[in-house]
């Protein structure tokens, strides 16, 4: 059984060699995040916050596969070439930011005309916090730079943004129907 | 040719599930997709990362046809055994096709090994059958759980 459990965290999900700044910041955002989530008044009905945590959470996951994980492999996560048991939480600590983007963008009902400065603003602030993250050693970059990641959180909130349309519509079609 | 395959099969399975009558709701469909996405990262994660059991092409059709493969293809046959077993009445129905669907999905990633998009020396046929039973039981338990959350 011991055998068993040394296999896994070694090889199939190893745990951190040290526990330095990259594990603390994740487990500080990650808190300060869900805390935000949990604080924040209710606008969204809970499978609606669900589907926006999640969003974050696939996104993250489906770019890093194709960015980081494959033959291109532009850069890694924390400063571990490996999987670690601490990748498991940095993507559900990622998925606050989606829901908290729109939980804004409802909140203070961007209007069609500031939609652009909201993105750009937000896509900046993306950015920012990457660069935090960057001097964390959260993520351990090859042959990417920051500046790429600009136009990557521009198209992912802009996804993002659509994909909250769409199911808020459905949503209300379903309060419709079941009326 | 590896590309040329998988994507038709992948737009066979969207063309045949778009003519499908629907019995799941488009947000359970969304978010076993969603689980289903992060299933597949750990997957990769675990296996070809850390493991090297997995090894992935370094051909760009090969690692394009993976990632339709992972994003799209095997996503969708999930969703669509969850439709099938939320049509189906009889228990005998839902257990032959979740076998008949383990048994898909495990052929699939046979197909892929042969078209040579990722290499599995090591791979013994049971990690598959028993890796695509728990992501189905997974998935099953998740659309399950955000129908109740629904109502």
């Amino acid at each position: 059984m011991n055998e068993y459990i040394d296999w896994f965290f070694t090889k199939a999900l190893p745990l951190p060699l040290k526990f330095d700044e990259n594990e603390w910041a994740a487990i500080i955002t990650f808190v300060i995040g869900y805390t935000a989530v949990f604080l924040c008044p209710k606008r969204f009905s809970k499978v609606i916050v669900l589907l926006l945590l999640s969003f974050g959470v696939a996104a993250s996951m489906v770019l890093d596969q194709i960015l980081a994980a494959g033959p291109i492999d532009l850069y890694d996560v924390y400063d571990s070439k490996k999987f670690e048991l601490f990748d498991l939480l940095i993507y559900f600590m990622i998925a606050p930011f989606s829901y908290l983007f729109i939980y804004f963008y409802d909140l203070i009902k961007v209007k069609k005309s500031w939609i652009l400065l909201y993105l750009f603003l937000c896509s900046l602030l993306a950015v920012a916090v990457e660069w935090l993250f960057l001097h964390l050693h959260m993520f351990t970059f090859k042959n990417w730079k920051l500046v790429y990641s600009y136009p990557i959180y521009l198209s992912l909130q802009i996804l993002l943004l659509l994909f909250y349309h769409f199911i808020k519509k459905t949503a209300e079609e379903d309060r419709l129907k079941s009326e | 040719m590896s590309l040329v395959i998988i994507l038709s099969l992948t737009l066979f399975t969207i063309v045949y599930y778009v003519n499908t009558p629907k019995h799941i709701h488009v947000f359970e469909m969304i978010f076993v997709w969603f689980i289903f996405h992060y299933l597949y990262g750990v997957y990769i994660g675990v296996l070809h990362v850390n493991g090297a059991w997995v090894t992935l092409s370094k051909s760009t059709p090969h690692f394009l046809s993976f990632i339709i493969l992972g994003v799209v293809l095997y996503p969708l046959l999930i969703v669509i055994l969850l439709n099938l077993l939320t049509a189906f009445n009889s228990s005998f129905a839902k257990v032959t096709a979740i076998l008949l669907w383990v048994a898909l999905l495990t052929g699939l990633g046979k197909v892929a090994e042969l078209l040579k998009i990722y290499s599995r020396p090591q791979w013994e046929l049971w990690w598959s059958i028993t890796l695509f039973t728990a992501i189905i039981i997974i998935s099953l338990l998740a659309q399950t759980w955000l129908r109740k959350k629904q109502m």
